[in-house]
C-alpha cells in the first residue's frame, strides 16, 4: 500500500510536470520549425499582409466586420480578433466568430504566421515571439489545459487505479472465491475494460478516453494472466513455462493492439500498468523474469515507432520494480545475472538505437546513464552485502563490459563532446569504463600499488588512443594519471612513514617519466608535461633536506627553463616559473629564521639570476612580466640571503649594500628592474639600522656595532656617489640618512663635547660636496640643518663642560673651531641668504663662549673686546652684518656691566672687578668712537650714522654710573663735573663734537643734581664742596669757551 | 678658499683631539640655556631694584619688623649664639656693605637649615649646628648666609613692594612682588650659588679653610640623598632627559648640593694662590664652642691642596 500510496503521489506531482515539459519542447520545435519557414515566407507573407490590408478596406467599405491588425510583437495575433475600431460597429465575440476568424486567418495564412508582424521587411527579423513561458501560460490558461487534465490524465489516472485494484483484488485471499473465481472477475473487468475502450476509441468524443481504458484493460489481462501463476491468491496454473508462454502471448496481444493504434500513450499505459502490478504482487523468481519479456516487447516498440519516452519509462519502470522488491536473498550470481540481463537489455536498445547515427531524443539520451545508475543501484547493495572485499570484480567487470559497449558505439560525428556522449558515442562509456577500473583497482591494490596501478591504466587508456588516433582516449588517460599523480600528492605527507624513498619516489619519478615520455608520443599533449612536473617537485621536495628544498626546486626550474629554450617549448618555460614560485614560498618556512642556511639561500639567489638573466631574451607579454617577476623573486632571496649571512648588527648595513648591488645592476640593465627594487631593500636596510642602530645606539655600545652603523653611512654614501645624477630618490634618500647616521654614530663614538666638532666637520664636507656638482645641491640644506645642530649641542654638552686638557677647558677646545668653521662658511657662502645667519650664529657663538668661558665678570671685557673688533672688521671689509653685531653686542655689554659688574664684590689684582672690568668696556667703547667715521656718510644705513654717537654715549654713561657707585655720597656731583671737564677736554682735544655735548649734558645734571638733591640731603660740609668744585669748573670751562671762541667755533 | 678650508679643518680635528684626550666631563643638559636665561632674567630684573633700591635704615627697619615677628617661633641658645657671632665677626671686615648691622642667632630647630633676613639678621638652627663638623663649615656656612645681605637678595624681594607702597599702590604692590617671584624663581638657583661663591670668599678671606664648602656640601649630599638620575646613554633619552632636568631645576629655589659642591670646588681649584697654603679648620673650637684665638694650635690648621 505504501508503494501505491508512493506511485500516486509521484504520478500527482510529476505527472503535470511532465506534461508541461512535453508541451514546452514541442512548442519549442515548432517554434524553431516555424523560422525556418518564415525566411522563406516573407516575400509571400508580404503580399499575403497586402492582401489582407485589401480585403479590410473593403470590409470597412461594406461596413463589415473589422480585424484589427496583429499588434507586431504577438505571434497569435494573426488569429485573434481584438477589438474593434471606434467607428466599426460592435460585434460580440462569441466562440462561433473566432472559430470564424481563425478558418479566415486560416485561408488567408496557409503558413504558420507566429512572430508575424505588420511590417514583413524588418519586423519579421527583428521583433522577438512572446516567451515559453508567456505562451505556456496562456494556454494552459484556457481550456485546453483544462480539457487535457480532465479528459486525458483523469482518465489514465484512473485506469491505473482500477488496475491496481485489480492486482490488490486478485492478491487478496477471501474465502468467497476461489483463485479461478478471482482470476475469472479480473479477466472479465480488464476485458470488459479493453472492450469499452475499443469502442469508445472510435467515437471522436471519447477517442482519448477509450485509449485509457483500452490500456487499463491490457494492463489487466497481463496482471491477471500472471497472477494465475505468480499470485497464490489467484494461482491457476502450475506450469511455469505455460504461464510464460500465456504471458507472452498476452504481452504479443497488448503489442500488437498498441501497434493499432500507434499511440505512445496507449502503449505507454499499458506497459506501465504491467510494470505496477509486477511491482506489487508478492516476489518470485517468475515476476522477476517476468520483466524481461516486458521490458524487450517495449523495447522493441520503442525501437519500432520511436517511442523514446516509452523506453525511457521502460528503463525507470524495470530497475524501479526491481529495486521495490528488496533483496529477495538470492545469490549474488543469480540476482546479478537478471540484472545483468535488464542492463544488456536497454544496452542493446541503445546500441541499436546509436547505429543509426541520428541525433539522439532527449528521452533516448537519457536511457544510458539511468541505465547504468540502475544496474549500479541493484548491484552495488548486494555485492557490498554479500561479498563486501570482491566489490572490485563487479566493477572490473561492469569496467569492461562497458569497454565492450564503447567498442561496439563506435564515434559519433557530433563535433561538440557533451553531444556525442549524449547521443551515444564511445565516450560515455569509456569514461565510465575507466571510473569503473580506477575504483576496482583502487579498491584491489593498496599504497602506492594503487598509483601503479592507474597508472598502468591511463597507460593503456593513453596507448590506445594514441593507437586509434581518439584524442578523446589520450585525454581519458591523461585524466588518470592526474588522478593518480593526486593520490601521490596526497600520499606525499605520508612519503615518510610509507617509506618514501623505497616506494613512494619510485613510484613518483616512474610517474613523472611516463607522463613526459607520454608528452613525448603525443604531439600536442601538454598537459602531461604539466602533470610530469607536479611529482617531479614533490620528489625534489621531499628528498631534498628542509633548507635546501628551495634549492632543488631553482634547480629543476633552471633545467626546465634551458630545456624549453632549447626545444622551443613553452610548457617547460612555464614550469620553470611555477617551480621557481614553489621555491620561493619554500623559502620563506624553510630558510627564515635559521641563520646557518644562507649556503641555501645563496644558491637561490644565484640560480634565480641566472633565470632572471635568461628571462631577458623573451619578448611580448612574457618577456614584460616574467624578468620583472623573476628578478623580483632574486631580489627577494636574495633579501633573505643577507638576512642569513649577515650578523644580526651587520643586517642594516648588508641589506643596503644589497641595494647598491641591485642598484649597479639595474643601471647596467641586468635587467633593469634591479634599479628600482633597490629601493625597497635599501629603506629596508635603512629602516634596520634606524631600529636596531639609531634607536639603541647609545655611548657603550660594542664596537662593532658601531663599525656597523659606519659602514651603513657609507654605503648610503656609495649609493649617492653612484646614484645622484640620475636618480633622485637616492639623491634625497641616501644623503639624508647618510647624514643622519653618521651623526649618530658620531654622537656614539665621540666625547660629549666633541660631537658637535665631529658634526661640524660633516656639515663643513657636506658643504664642500656641495658644489662639485649642481645636483649635490640639497646637501647644503643638511649642512645648514647640521649648524643648527651643532648649535644646540654646544648648549647641551660644551658650554656647561667642566673637562679640561692641559689647562684648556674643552668648552674653549671644541667651540671656536666650531665658531671659525662658521664664519668659513659664511665667508663660504656669501651672497646667499643662509650667509647671514652663520655671521650671526658665530657672533652668538663667541658671545656665549665667553659668558661661560670668562665668568659672569670677566665677560663683559671680552664682549667688549669683540665689540671692537666687529667694528673694526666690518668697517674695514664693508660688512655690516658685523657692524650691526657690534652695536648690539655694546648694547649688551653696556647693560651687563650695569647689571652685574658693579654689583658682583670679584677683584682683581685688588682692584675692584667693577671697577676693572668697566675701565675695560669704556675704553673699548671709546676706541670703538675714534674708529666710526666722524661724519656719517648719509648713505650708510641709519646704525652706521649713529655708531660714533651711540659707543661715545654708552661709554660716558658707563662711566658716570660707575662713579654714582662708586663715590656716591656728597662727592657725587664733584665726579660727575670733573668726569663732565674730562669729557670736554677729550671733546676739544680729538674735535669730537658728541664727547664736548656729553661733557655739557653732565654739566647740566650736575646743576639740577645740586639744586635738586644735595642742596636737601648732602651734608653742609659736602654740600658746600660740591658746589664750589663744581661751581668752579664750569666757569673754567665757560672761560675756555669764551676765551677760544673763534677755535671752537671751527671745532663746531 | 682650500687654504681657509684646510685651517679650518685642522683646528676642529685639533680641537677635537685634545678635547678627546683630556679630563672628561660626563655632564650633559640644559643648564647652559638656563644659565643664560636666568642671566637674561636677573639682568633685567636689577634695573628696575636699582630704581627702587631702599636705604640700609628702612632695610634695618624691616628686617627688625620680621625678626620681631619671629621672637616665639624657637628658643634661642644664647652661649651658642655668642660663639656663632665670634665667629662671624672675623668674616665681618670682608663685607662688601658694612653699614649693614649684622645680628646672629642659633634657635632650637631640628632643621639642617641657615637663613638670613634683610637688616643682617642671620639664623643658624640647631640641627645645622650639629651637622656641621668643625668651625671652617660653620664660617662657610655664615658667610653663605652674610653674603645673601651683602648682595641685598635678602632685601630684594621687599624692594618693589615698599616702592608702590610709597607711591600709594600697595595692593599692586603685592601682585607685582608675586609676579616678581615668579622671575626670581628663574634665577634663584644662581643667587645661591654666588652667596656661597662671596660667602667662600669671606671665609677664606678670615682664614678658614677653603675645602670646607665643599665638603658641607658633599656632605649634605650624602645624607639628603640628592642625586641626579643616572645618566641616559640613548640620544632621545639625553633629550628628553636634559629637558626633565631643566624643567625641575627652573623651579628648585635651591640648586642640587652635588652641583654646589661642585662649584665650590671649582671655585677653590680657581684661586691658585690658595695652593698649599694652611688655612684653620677648628675642629676642636667647634666641638667646645670656643672662637678662634688668634695663635691657633697647629693640630686646627690644614694645608689646602686640590
Amino acid at each position: 500500500m505504501i508503494a501505491l500510496g508512493i506511485l500516486l503521489v509521484a504520478a500527482f506531482v510529476l505527472g503535470p510536470y511532465i506534461y508541461a515539459s512535453v508541451r514546452v519542447g514541442r512548442l519549442r520545435r515548432e517554434l524553431e520549425a516555424l523560422r525556418a519557414q518564415r525566411t522563406d515566407s516573407q516575400p509571400l507573407i508580404a503580399r499575403i499582409w497586402q492582401l489582407e490590408k485589401t480585403v479590410e478596406a473593403l470590409q470597412r467599405e461594406r461596413g463589415g466586420v473589422v480585424y484589427a491588425e496583429p499588434p507586431p510583437m504577438e505571434p497569435a495575433a494573426a488569429v485573434v480578433v481584438d477589438e474593434p475600431v471606434a467607428a466599426a460597429p460592435v460585434i460580440e465575440e462569441t466562440p462561433e466568430r473566432v472559430m470564424a476568424a481563425a478558418a479566415f486567418a486560416e485561408v488567408a495564412l496557409p503558413e504558420p504566421v507566429q512572430g508575424v508582424g505588420p511590417e514583413p521587411q524588418f519586423v519579421f527579423e527583428s521583433a522577438p515571439g512572446p516567451s515559453l513561458r508567456t505562451r505556456l501560460s496562456s494556454s494552459m490558461a484556457g481550456k485546453d489545459w483544462e480539457s487535457t487534465l480532465g479528459g486525458n490524465w483523469l482518465n489514465k489516472l484512473g485506469v491505473l487505479v482500477l488496475i491496481i485494484g485489480i492486482g490488490l483484488f486478485l492478491g487478496y485471499s477471501f474465502t468467497q472465491m476461489g483463485p479461478a473465481g478471482r482470476v475469472s472477475v479480473a479477466l472479465a473487468v480488464s476485458a470488459a475494460m479493453l472492450a469499452a475502450g475499443v469502442y469508445l476509441e472510435q467515437k471522436a468524443l471519447y477517442g482519448v478516453f477509450g485509449r485509457g481504458l483500452i490500456g487499463g484493460g491490457w494492463a489487466g489481462v497481463y496482471f491477471t494472466t500472471y497472477a494465475m501463476y505468480a499470485v497464490d491468491a489467484a494461482k491457476v496454473i502450475d506450469n511455469p513455462w505455460l504461464a510464460s508462454i500465456l504471458l507472452l502471448a498476452v504481452a504479443t496481444g497488448m503489442i500488437g493492439h498498441s501497434l493499432k493504434y500507434r499511440s505512445q500513450a496507449v502503449s505507454g499505459l499499458a506497459y506501465f500498468v504491467a510494470f505496477a502490478t509486477l511491482a506489487l504482487t508478492p516476489v518470485t523468481a517468475f515476476s522477476v523474469i517476468a520483466l524481461l519479456p516486458l521490458a524487450a516487447s517495449l523495447l522493441y516498440l520503442a525501437h519500432r515507432f520511436e517511442w523514446f519516452k516509452m523506453a525511457l519509462f521502460g528503463v525507470l519502470a524495470t530497475y524501479a520494480t526491481c529495486a521495490s522488491r528488496g533483496d529477495s536473498g538470492t545469490s549474488v550470481a543469480a540476482a546479478q545475472s537478471m540484472v545483468g540481463a535488464y542492463w544488456l537489455l536497454f544496452e542493446i536498445f541503445v546500441i541499436l538505437r546509436a547505429s543509426r547515427k541520428q541525433p539522439f531524443d532527449w528521452a533516448e539520451q537519457l536511457i544510458f546513464p539511468l541505465n547504468t545508475l540502475g544496474l549500479f543501484a541493484l548491484s552495488l547493495p548486494k555485492w557490498h552485502h554479500t561479498l563486501p572485499h570482491n566489490v572490485w570484480i563487479f566493477l572490473a567487470a561492469c569496467a569492461a563490459v562497458h569497454v565492450i559497449g564503447a567498442i561496439l558505439r563506435g564515434q559519433r560525428p557530433e563535433p561538440r563532446l557533451i553531444t556525442r556522449i549524449l547521443n551515444a558515442g564511445y565516450e560515455g562509456p569509456i569514461t565510465l569504463a575507466a571510473c569503473f577500473a580506477a575504483v576496482a583497482i583502487w579498491l584491489r591494490l593498496t599504497t602506492v600499488w594503487i598509483n601503479f596501478g592507474l597508472l598502468v591504466e591511463g597507460e593503456i587508456l593513453f596507448m590506445a588512443g594514441l593507437w586509434l588516433r581518439l584524442l578523446y582516449l589520450q585525454r581519458l588517460g591523461a585524466a588518470v594519471f592526474g588522478v593518480a599523480t593526486a593520490k601521490l600528492v596526497y600520499d606525499a605527507p605520508d612519503g615518510g612513514r610509507i617509506g618514501r624513498l623505497y616506494e613512494w619516489t619510485p613510484v613518483a619519478i616512474l610517474s613523472s617519466a611516463l607522463m613526459y615520455v607520454n608528452r613525448y608520443l603525443g604531439s600536442g599533449a601538454r598537459y602531461f608535461s604539466y602533470g610530469a612536473a607536479v611529482p617531479l617537485l614533490l620528489v625534489a621536495g621531499f628528498e631534498s633536506p628542509a633548507p635546501f628544498v628551495a634549492v632543488a626546486w631553482f634547480a629543476l626550474a633552471v633545467a626546465l627553463f634551458e630545456f624549453g629554450a632549447f626545444a622551443k617549448l613553452s610548457e617547460f618555460r612555464f614550469q620553470s616559473y611555477g617551480f621557481v614560485g614553489f621555491a620561493m614560498a619554500a623559502l620563506l618556512p624553510n630558510n627564515l629564521d635559521r641563520r646557518e642556511q644562507w649556503i641555501a639561500v645563496g644558491l637561490c639567489v644565484l640560480l634565480a639570476y641566472w633565470l632572471t638573466l635568461r628571462t631577458r631574451q623573451l619578448t611580448g607579454r612574457e618577456g614584460r612580466i616574467v624578468p620583472l617577476t623573476l628578478s623580483l623573486c632574486t631580489t627577494a632571496a636574495a633579501v633573505l640571503f643577507v638576512a642569513g649571512a649577515a650578523p644580526s648588527r651587520y643586517l642594516g648595513a648588508a641589506w643596503l649594500a644589497l641595494a647598491a648591488v641591485l642598484l649597479e645592476l639595474g643601471l647596467r640593465g641586468l635587467p633593469r628592474y634591479f634599479r628600482y627594487h633597490s629601493y625597497p631593500v635599501a629603506v629596508l636596510g635603512w629602516a634596520n639600522v634606524a631600529v636596531f642602530g639609531l634607536f639603541e645606539i647609545n655611548k657603550n655600545m660594542p664596537l662593532d656595532w658601531r663599525l656597523s652603523i659606519g659602514a651603513a653611512a657609507l654605503v648610503s654614501y656609495a649609493i649617492l656617489a653612484r646614484a645622484f645624477p640620475i636618480d633622485r630618490f637616492y639623491r634625497i634618500a641616501a644623503a639624508w640618512t647618510g647624514t643622519t647616521i653618521i651623526c649618530f654614530l658620531l654622537w656614539s663614538v665621540l666625547a660629549d663635547p666633541v660631537v658637535a666638532v665631529g658634526w661640524c666637520i660633516v656639515g663643513l664636507i657636506l658643504m664642500e660636496v656641495a658644489t662639485l656638482h649642481p645636483l649635490l645641491g640639497g646637501l647644503t640644506v643638511q649642512a645648514d640643518l647640521l649648524s643648527v645642530a651643532v648649535f644646540g649641542r654646544l648648549f647641551m654638552a660644551n658650554f656647561v663642560n667642566m673637562g679640561s686638557t692641559s689647562g684648556i677647558s674643552h668648552r674653549l677646545l671644541t667651540t671656536v673651531p666650531v665658531i671659525a668653521a662658521e664664519y668659513y662658511t659664511w665667508h663660504r657662502r656669501q651672497g646667499t641668504r643662509i650667509a647671514h645667519y652663520y655671521c650671526y650664529a658665530a657672533a652668538i657663538l663667541v658671545v656665549l663662549l665667553m659668558r661661560f668661558e670668562l665668568g659672569r665678570v670677566l665677560t663683559v671685557t671680552g664682549w667688549a673686546a669683540f665689540v671692537l673688533a666687529l667694528f673694526w672688521l666690518g668697517r674695514s671689509r664693508r660688512e655690516i652684518d658685523f657692524r650691526l653685531q657690534s652695536y648690539a653686542i655694546a648694547l649688551l655689554c653696556f647693560w651687563r656691566s650695569w647689571t652685574t659688574n658693579f654689583y658682583v664684590p670679584d677683584s682683581f689684582a685688588g682692584v675692584p672687578g667693577r671697577i676693572a672690568t668697566a675701565a675695560f668696556v669704556v675704553i673699548a667703547f671709546y676706541a670703538a668712537q675714534l674708529l666710526a667715521p666722524r661724519e656719517p656718510n648719509p648713505k650708510d644705513s641709519w646704525p652706521d650714522r649713529y655708531a660714533r654717537p651711540l659707543f661715545s654715549l654708552l661709554a660716558s654713561t658707563l662711566v658716570s654710573i660707575l662713579i654714582y657707585y662708586e663715590i656716591g655720597g656728597g662727592m657725587l656731583s664733584v665726579a660727575w663735573g670733573i668726569q663732565a671737564t674730562c669729557l670736554l677736554a677729550a671733546g676739544f682735544w680729538i674735535r669730537d663734537r658728541i664727547l664736548r655735548l656729553s661733557g655739557l649734558v653732565l654739566f647740566l645734571g650736575c646743576i639740577l643734581k645740586l639744586f635738586l638733591y644735595d642742596l636737601r640731603n648732602l651734608e653742609t660740609m659736602n654740600r658746600i664742596l660740591s658746589f664750589i668744585v663744581l661751581g668752579g669748573v664750569m666757569v673754567g670751562v665757560s672761560w675756555v669757551y669764551s676765551r677760544f671762541r673763534n677755535q671752537i667755533q671751527r671745532y663746531l | 678658499m682650500k687654504a681657509l678650508l684646510a685651517v679650518v679643518m685642522v683646528l676642529l680635528l685639533a680641537g677635537g683631539i685634545l678635547a678627546s684626550i683630556g679630563k672628561q666631563d660626563p655632564s650633559v643638559g640644559l643648564s647652559s640655556a638656563r644659565e643664560v636665561w636666568a642671566d637674561v632674567l636677573r639682568d633685567t630684573d636689577q634695573i628696575g631694584l636699582q630704581l627702587t633700591r631702599i636705604p640700609v635704615a628702612e632695610e634695618v627697619q624691616l628686617g627688625q619688623e620680621i625678626e620681631a615677628g619671629m621672637r616665639g617661633w624657637a628658643a634661642e641658645d644664647p652661649k651658642d649664639t655668642k660663639y656663632v657671632s665670634d665667629v662671624a665677626a672675623l668674616l665681618l671686615p670682608n663685607v662688601g656693605r658694612k653699614d649693614m648691622p649684622y645680628r646672629f642667632h642659633v634657635v632650637e630647630s631640628p632643621s639642617i637649615n641657615a637663613f638670613a633676613l634683610p637688616g643682617g639678621h642671620i639664623y643658624v638652627l640647631r640641627g645645622m649646628m650639629d651637622f656641621l663638623q668643625n668651625e671652617a663649615e660653620l664660617a662657610a656656612i655664615l658667610g653663605h648666609e652674610m653674603a645673601h645681605v651683602d648682595l641685598r637678595h635678602c632685601v630684594e624681594r621687599y624692594q618693589y613692594e615698599r616702592a608702590l607702597k610709597r607711591a600709594g599702590a600697595g595692593e599692586a604692590g603685592q601682585m607685582i612682588d608675586r609676579a616678581r617671584i615668579l622671575v626670581t624663581i628663574g634665577y634663584s638657583q644662581y643667587q645661591e650659588l654666588d652667596a656661597d661663591s662671596e660667602g667662600a670668599r669671606l671665609a677664606i678671606d678670615a682664614g678658614y679653610y677653603p675645602g670646607a664648602p665643599e665638603a658641607v656640601f658633599s656632605r649634605l649630599e650624602s645624607l639628603m640623598g640628592e642625586t641626579r638620575a643616572r645618566r641616559e646613554t640613548t640620544p632621545v633619552g639625553e633629550v628628553t632627559q636634559s629637558m626633565d632636568e631643566a624643567l625641575m631645576d627652573f623651579f628648585r629655589t635651591h640648586p642640587l648640593s652635588a652641583e654646589r659642591a661642585k662649584s665650590m670646588h671649582g671655585f677653590a681649584a680657581s684661586h691658585a694662590e690658595l695652593k698649599n697654603r694652611r688655612f684653620f679648620v677648628g675642629a676642636q673650637n667647634y666641638a667646645n664652642r670656643i672662637g678662634r684665638s688668634a695663635s691657633a694650635p697647629q693640630s686646627e690648621m690644614k694645608t689646602f691642596t686640590f
